[in-house]
């Protein structure tokens, strides 16, 4: 009986969680496509990483017009930096909030996208379990508690792998984030605001109190094990994703040709 | 003359597409030049850029609009791209509707 244990143990996949890390929003996009190519050349195991935004950063769609969706006059009074990130989806307000990125084979989750953005999501719905919480995937790219959102996530893939980042809001400035972020019509913007504040939840509002991200990290941790039978070993970063994140930096995130591309 | 016309057409289940385009309207409507954006998603990424290409020099005209849909399936269904959160004819519908739109800027 133990050793039938013991087998089942060592059967379970061995994956790489990163330490928990704060940067600013050109290095955090520069440190996943780095991790996704290290992941495509066969140098890193499936990986997990949990980061924040210092500072504060809007990160838009690969296909959004970043003119088009950010103030970025007030952006730059405010200190918050914009950046494009290389997966598609909406424009999304950096501040407190949990974010997290997966690598994964395409083999170890569904062939299908919004299946495997399911797979994915249900490692965060098992994390937020642990803390009394019954959020559900919503498809396409969203998860909610008492349908209202909470996380929102974006996918792509290359070379048979898949890259999904995504966040948790801790906390919520629906003001805030619609004074950085255009609206259609100016003239709906009140009513705009009032409308996703009630479509829009955080844990802070649901638990009634603060959570560290770094509690919540482990949480969801134990969550993506559930949902992938998979064991997390903490490691750090190799030499050739940090080379390639700061050669991305300098060369791609922090550009003008890339932030302005749409 | 060209004509510069922009669109929003919400999909339904939530995606945005948004469509600048600039269209010679004196010249059987024929679209100059197109960008498509949005908070949807594409698989790979970079064919948003085939797509925009494939529609630039078509007409802006209901009776091309098939034509355009079977064109864009065509390539999308050969490259093996995946368009997530829309679909070609949602594309076709926000060019029904910037067709029917009255024109924003005359340059």
């Amino acid at each position: 009986m133990i050793k039938f244990k013991d087998n089942k143990r060592n059967c379970k996949k061995n994956w790489r969680v990163l330490k928990f890390s704060e940067e600013n929003g050109f290095m955090n996009m520069a440190i996943d496509e780095a991790i996704l190519n290290a992941r495509i050349k066969g140098l890193v195991p499936n990986t997990l990483r949990f980061y924040s935004w210092n500072p504060s950063c809007i990160s838009i769609g690969y296909f959004q017009s970043v003119e088009k969706e950010v103030d970025l006059e007030k952006a730059k009074d405010l200190g918050v930096n914009v950046v494009r990130r290389i997966t598609g989806g909406g424009a999304v307000f950096h501040e407190k909030e949990l974010t997290y990125s997966i690598f994964l084979s395409e083999k170890d989750a569904s062939r299908d996208i919004v299946e495997s953005y399911r797979n994915v999501c249900s490692g965060i719905i098992y994390g937020l379990g642990f803390l009394g919480l019954n959020a559900e995937f919503k498809p396409i790219n969203d998860i909610i508690v008492d349908n209202k959102k909470i996380s929102g996530n974006a996918q792509t893939r290359r070379d048979g792998v898949i890259l999904q980042h995504g966040t948790i809001l801790l906390d919520v400035d629906v003001k805030k984030m619609f004074s950085l972020l255009k609206v259609p019509d100016e003239k709906i913007k009140d009513k705009l605001i009032s409308s996703v504040e009630e479509r829009v939840t955080s844990l802070k509002k649901i638990l009634g109190k603060d959570i560290k991200p770094e509690v919540l990290r482990e949480l969801l941790i134990n969550g993506f094990e559930q949902a992938f039978n998979a064991h997390f070993e903490e490691r750090e970063l190799t030499k050739f994703e940090i080379e390639l994140a700061k050669k991305l930096f300098k060369e791609k995130y922090s550009k003008k040709y890339w932030n302005f591309l749409r | 003359m060209l004509i510069k016309k922009q669109i929003d057409y919400k999909v339904s289940g939530g995606k945005l597409i948004r469509i600048d385009a600039l269209i010679d309207e004196a010249n059987h409507k024929i679209i100059k030049d197109i960008k498509i954006t949005g908070d949807f998603f594409i698989i790979p990424e970079s064919a948003i850029f085939e797509i925009e290409k494939l529609i630039e020099g078509k007409k802006l005209k209901e009776k091309e609009f098939s034509a355009l849909i079977k064109t864009l399936k065509e390539f999308t269904k050969k490259n093996n791209i995946q368009l997530i959160g829309f679909c070609v004819e949602d594309i076709i519908n926000a060019l029904r509707d910037l067709s029917k739109k009255q024109s924003a800027n005359v340059l």
